[in-house]
């Protein structure tokens, strides 16, 4: 069995999972500041990755980032980079894949601590900021633990979007739910078979891993 | 916070090896009926080059469009003439393309075939790969002339190596697929059913996209004497 779409696979986690994190913490904090309406409006928006078929993300990622688009051709032109069929196109459709991942955890941790943390905050002159950073975040480690491990696991279980725009390019895009399915497609079961247990193995210990720490943060507070 | 700090930076490392581009690497974008053969070729290529030969295998039109939005593939081994001309008619060639075999058309049935259209009326799932990106899936489908009553019966596959799928899980009860697949289900120790060859063959044509020496040194390879050797033991011409 060859290592590198695991490998791949752990790495486009990674990198999206840091990417969201810094995404995710400030967009929390202003869906969670809007008004009521407008909040539920960007939630929705949000979470629509969720339920759209991966299809439908990949088909509009490819028109956007092919090199003959406007956009595609402007990132090519100016930056250098190739957003089709390369491992920095598959981190953005990641992205945009895995964030109601990362969204939903942090903000049901936002709205389930206690409203007095923040109205002794404000009273003690804290500003609305301040209070999410140095107050809220820290009392809500269980949820960001969660958000991370949600993020990282479903980016390695993602397959649609990453078969649309990435190309089974072997140590670029061929990803390990790819490499797999090519497996399957050229009859080469016993390789399919290895990869296929190595990701049950490594979904299975992931999660383990996050829901001790989830637990021992949890029986902390 | 020290654990944090560590897994950042095994974080941060494991992301810096990322996408480090090797310019011993050859990327050949093959068609399905090729890819058993071109696994082993490109086996005997490394035994003495110092490189790696990386395949993703497809549909020949799948392929085609996927390097004319730009996919990295520095060859390009279509399963019949139409996509590799399609391929250098776009300026993405660097040498016209090159013949490199042959490989016949060939059914399989799940019973005895005595009389093709026989075969094929009596079948209730006819397997073949889409004729829109498929070569093989185009020949069938003119050879066999199906008519509006057969419709219903078409499971389209995506490439060659899904109607193989469909033949050794004899999940259809006729199917048509190459002659190489034929012999790469034989060397599985697939016995089952029936297969005919035909006379339709298909030209396979190999495409150099990249300019460099290894790329161009495999494309040569392709037309090797022992490439040849190679290809017709695995059931090309």
């Amino acid at each position: 069995m060859n290592w590198t779409p695991i490998i791949l696979s752990l790495q486009l986690a990674a990198v999206t999972t840091i990417c969201l994190l810094i995404i995710g913490i400030p967009l929390v904090y202003s869906i969670h500041r809007a008004k009521r309406n407008l909040a539920i409006t960007l939630d929705t928006f949000f979470t629509l990755p969720l339920v759209l078929p991966p299809s439908v993300l990949g088909f509009y990622l490819l028109l956007i980032f092919s090199p003959t688009s406007s956009f595609g051709g402007l990132i090519n032109e100016y930056i250098g980079i190739d957003l089709v069929f390369s491992f920095t196109g598959l981190v953005i459709a990641s992205i945009i894949y895995s964030l109601p991942f990362m969204l939903g955890p942090l903000l049901n941790g936002l709205k389930q601590l206690p409203s007095h943390f923040q109205e002794a905050a404000y009273t003690m002159g804290l500003s609305p900021f301040k209070t999410y950073t140095s107050i809220q975040l820290p009392n809500m480690t269980p949820a960001i633990i969660a958000a991370i491990s949600f993020t990282f696991i479903h980016t390695i279980g993602e397959f649609g979007v990453v078969l649309m725009i990435g190309g089974s390019i072997p140590g670029k895009t061929e990803v390990a739910s790819i490499a797999l399915f090519n497996k399957v497609e050229t009859l080469e079961y016993d390789t399919a078979h290895s990869y296929a247990i190595t990701l049950v193995l490594l979904a299975f210990s992931l999660l383990l891993i996050a829901n001790v720490m989830k637990n021992k943060k949890s029986t902390q507070i | 916070m020290s654990y944090k700090l560590l897994l950042f930076i095994s974080l941060l490392s494991l992301v810096s090896c990322a996408n480090s581009k090797d310019s011993s690497t050859v990327n050949v974008a093959v068609a399905a009926s090729s890819y058993p053969a071109l696994i082993e070729i490109a086996k005997q290529f490394q035994q003495k080059h110092s490189c790696n030969i990386t395949l993703t295998q497809g549909a020949s039109g799948k392929l085609a469009t996927q390097i004319e939005n730009g996919a990295p593939f520095d060859i390009f081994i279509a399963a019949d003439t139409a996509y590799s001309k399609r391929i250098s008619k776009s300026n993405l060639a660097i040498k016209p393309p090159k013949t490199i075999s042959k490989n016949h058309l060939v059914f399989w049935s799940k019973q005895a075939i005595h009389n093709l259209p026989e075969s094929i009326q009596k079948a209730n799932t006819i397997g073949i790969a889409n004729p829109s990106t498929a070569p093989f899936g185009k020949a069938a489908l003119e050879l066999i002339n199906i008519n509006n009553s057969l419709q219903k019966q078409l499971r389209l596959a995506s490439s060659i190596s899904q109607v193989n799928q469909y033949i050794i899980s004899q999940s259809v009860d006729f199917a048509s697929t190459s002659a190489s697949s034929k012999r790469m289900l034989e060397k599985k120790g697939f016995e089952e059913g029936a297969w005919v060859i035909s006379e339709t063959a298909l030209t396979q044509e190999a495409v150099l996209l990249t300019d460099n020496d290894i790329s161009a040194a495999f494309f040569d390879f392709l037309r090797s004497e022992k490439a040849i050797t190679t290809f017709k033991s695995l059931g090309f011409e």
